[in-house]
């Protein structure tokens, strides 16, 4: 594949399919894990390796696995590297471990990592599936953390533990907590709608213009 | 008794899989928009939840720690959840075509819905009894039919409204969600202290 | 991709299990170690941090090795050598000045405000055999005597829903087994349901009790005491420091606990674990009384007294005999 390509491969992942705000996947460990920047950095690390690892051998494997038992054998990939995750982080790092809880293992049921080994890995080189899984992870990993930002920011006054507001700042509880992620996620999404609806507009009224000068 | 009443009550609307714990967040955003289909995600999800709570109670109770294979947990439940979605679309297309054919295409979505797999881990976590388990799954599975019928009711009230260009769709479902979950915490209320 | 026949897709199933599942047992071969010695580690490492610096730290095995040892460091302060908690004592704040007492009682920064239908002879009767008799909490529960706190207004206090009655004291202290059971429907009024809980790693088993001494020169220069009560979601476990008389409490640090992210998890902050430093360990260490709970979360504030209680209970009976009296 030429290098432009793989290029884009990456960067469909950062905006224009960006799997929280675009595509709407994903959503549960969105939601759940972003009550600190920090809580969600980790999630997005972990994400990330799981979906680069399965692309690279569902990649590699395309040709070997059977079609019928395409989504099991899927299935136990990412279930192999999730497991490989877990225990990793308990070893090493018990407190994020502690505060992921159990959305660990639900990284296998992660709409993102099975949606992209079957909509791109089975059908697409190594390299590319890499490239494509690296990029919807990092998209996935700056998602949450946005997100767990802004909400450390309203609930706790502070960004990845570093105060920002201060001593004055009455943090709202409610942020911090299940409808705070909702509707802090509902604005991140209705506003990355506008920018998008706002560039397509132009882009057709410097088309229109475009025309009517060469008229 | 009141014990397991009170876990029901606490799946179901207090700790409300959807609101409370973000679980199952896929299908209350994709398949909310008309509460008849609704209605029936929640139905086969609520089977399945209950079906895959007894048989990973079964496989973690007498397989994995036996054996002492606990760190297989998530792959092996995962695997018997999909085998048992597989199972129950099978026995489902053959004895019951009615039903097959009212909820059959919500049956591979579930198999990646975290609520059932979220629910096998928890429960486990949680170490929880048999019955306790069942409950739990039950509770769990009217909550979230009961969170997706609501968000189904709500959304199809919008339809007509005048909602700014950027937010139709999911941003003022998310929204609409994130208002639920504030009336689903005052549910906490009825849980004695 | 071709179609394949049934033993293609049987036998190409059965590797891929067979590959991950030997995958796995490596991996926890390898992790496994590491996670089961990082939790005998954790509770050294705390230790570390709440007894004095420099000082050689072991953990306890025999208990008369430890009593002498605080018989020792008790007498060269001039205290009598056998140590005892006393739960009847009357709180004392760290560094908040008394404040004034209405009625003759040794609560010092508390004031009392009698119940509406009770004379003031009654209330001076009660609080004296309270003083003087361990059974005055019954009688503190008949006459239900209120009395309201006013000693400090940290920002995390909330203390103007709550009132506090003798006959609390008991509650407070069986809490643990109140809420026995592992389930989370306490406390409807103060924790919201909220937020993915933070679920415990595995069946981690917490010791009920275990004891830590820091040697300086031979001499005692702290204890060190791990204990656990019932908190909100599961178990909370704590560990308190002495120092060598055991007069008076040098740290607490919260070692494990599961309590609702946000809010119950507050106990862990030092706004809250800070305020022990310095306390005589004559305090009745309840919630209210001489703790201030986290705001919210008053069944995790009350889950750490009632781990700080245990503490105190079992040290002294561990310095009699060897065995503990809680959660054994």
């Amino acid at each position: 594949m030429a290098k432009k390509s793989l290029f884009k491969e990456f960067v469909k992942g950062l905006w224009e399919e960006h799997p929280n705000f675009v595509m709407l996947i994903g959503l549960c460990p969105t939601l759940a894990v972003t009550t600190s920047a920090m809580n969600g950095l980790a999630m997005g690390i972990a994400t990330t390796f799981v979906i680069v690892c399965s692309s690279i051998l569902i990649s590699l494997m395309r040709k070997i696995i059977p079609d019928e038992v395409r989504l099991p054998s899927y299935i136990i990939i990412v279930a192999t590297f999730v497991t490989i995750v877990d225990l990793a982080l308990n070893a090493y790092f018990p407190e994020i471990y502690q505060l992921l809880g159990i959305f660990i293992p639900l990284i296998v049921v992660n709409c993102i990592v099975l949606g992209r080994a079957e909509a791109f890995a089975s059908r697409n080189g190594v390299i590319a599936s890499a490239i494509d899984g690296l990029g919807m992870g990092f998209g996935f990993t700056w998602g949450l953390i946005v997100l767990s930002s802004i909400r450390e920011l309203l609930a706790k006054g502070s960004i990845f533990g570093m105060t920002i507001f201060g001593e004055s700042f009455k943090p709202i509880q409610i942020f911090g907590q299940a409808p705070g992620a909702f509707i802090i996620l509902g604005f991140i999404v209705g506003l990355v709608n506008f920018i998008n609806i706002n560039a397509k507009r132009k882009r057709e009224l410097q088309k229109i213009s475009d025309r009517s000068q060469a008229a | 008794m009141p014990k397991l009443l009170l876990l029901f009550i606490s799946s179901a609307v207090v700790n409300n899989f959807v609101l409370a714990k973000f679980l199952g967040n896929c299908p209350f955003l994709g398949v909310s928009k008309e509460v008849n289909t609704s209605l029936g995600m929640g139905v086969a999800t609520t089977f399945v939840m209950v079906m895959s709570g007894v048989a990973t109670w079964l496989i973690n109770h007498y397989l994995l720690i036996p054996l002492e294979l606990q760190y297989m947990q998530t792959i092996v439940f995962i695997l018997a959840i999909a085998t048992l979605v597989q199972f129950v679309e099978m026995v489902m297309k053959k004895y019951t075509p009615a039903l097959h054919r009212a909820l059959g295409i919500y049956l591979p979505l579930i198999t990646t819905n975290c609520a059932v797999l979220g629910l096998a881990v928890m429960a486990v976590r949680e170490s929880y009894s048999f019955i306790e388990t069942v409950v739990f799954a039950l509770g769990g599975g009217i909550g979230f039919s009961l969170a997706l019928a609501l968000m189904a009711g709500l959304r199809e009230d919008m339809k007509e409204d005048l909602i700014p260009e950027a937010f139709r769709g999911p941003a003022i479902a998310l929204i609409t969600a994130g208002i639920m979950a504030m009336a689903f915490m005052g549910f906490s209320g009825i849980l004695p202290s | 991709m071709k179609k394949s026949n049934l033993l293609n897709i049987v036998l190409v199933l059965t590797i891929i299990s067979l590959v991950s599942a030997a995958v796995l047992t490596l991996a926890n071969d390898k992790f496994s170690p590491i996670i089961k010695a990082r939790e005998n580690d954790k509770l050294r490492i705390v230790a570390q941090k709440l007894l004095p610096e420099g000082a050689q730290i072991t953990k306890v095995a025999n208990y008369s090795d430890l009593a002498s040892l605080v018989a020792e460091a008790r007498k060269a302060a001039g205290l009598s050598p056998d140590w005892h908690w006393n739960p009847d004592a009357a709180p004392v704040e760290a560094a908040v000045p008394a404040e004034e007492e209405k009625v003759e009682l040794d609560f010092s920064g508390f004031t009392f405000e009698e119940s509406e239908d009770e004379e003031e002879v009654e209330l001076d009767l009660s609080g004296f055999t309270f003083e003087e008799n361990d059974e005055a909490e019954e009688i503190g529960t008949e006459e239900e005597t209120v009395f309201t706190e006013d000693s400090e207004d940290l920002d995390t206090v909330d203390f103007s829903e709550e009132t506090f009655s003798f006959g609390e004291e008991e509650e407070a202290v069986d809490f643990g087994d109140m809420f026995g059971d592992a389930f989370d429907f306490t406390g409807g009024e103060e924790e919201a349901p909220a937020e993915a809980p933070t679920e415990p790693a595995q069946e981690e088993v917490a010791p009920a009790f275990e004891v830590y001494q820091a040697l300086e020169n031979g001499k005692l220069a702290g204890v060190a005491v791990v204990a656990k009560a019932k908190g909100y979601h599961g178990d909370i476990v704590i560990m308190i420091s002495f120092d060598g008389t055991l007069e008076k409490v040098v740290g607490m640090d919260v070692v494990q606990q599961t309590e609702t992210a946000g809010l119950g998890s507050l106990i862990t902050e030092e706004k809250f674990t800070k305020q022990f430093a310095g306390k005589p360990t004559g305090n009745p260490f309840e919630t209210g009384k001489d703790i201030q709970g986290v705001a919210g979360a008053t069944i995790s504030s009350k889950g750490v007294a009632a781990a700080l209680q245990n503490a105190l209970k079992n040290l002294e009976q561990f310095l009699i005999d060897g065995t503990i009296k809680e959660g054994a």
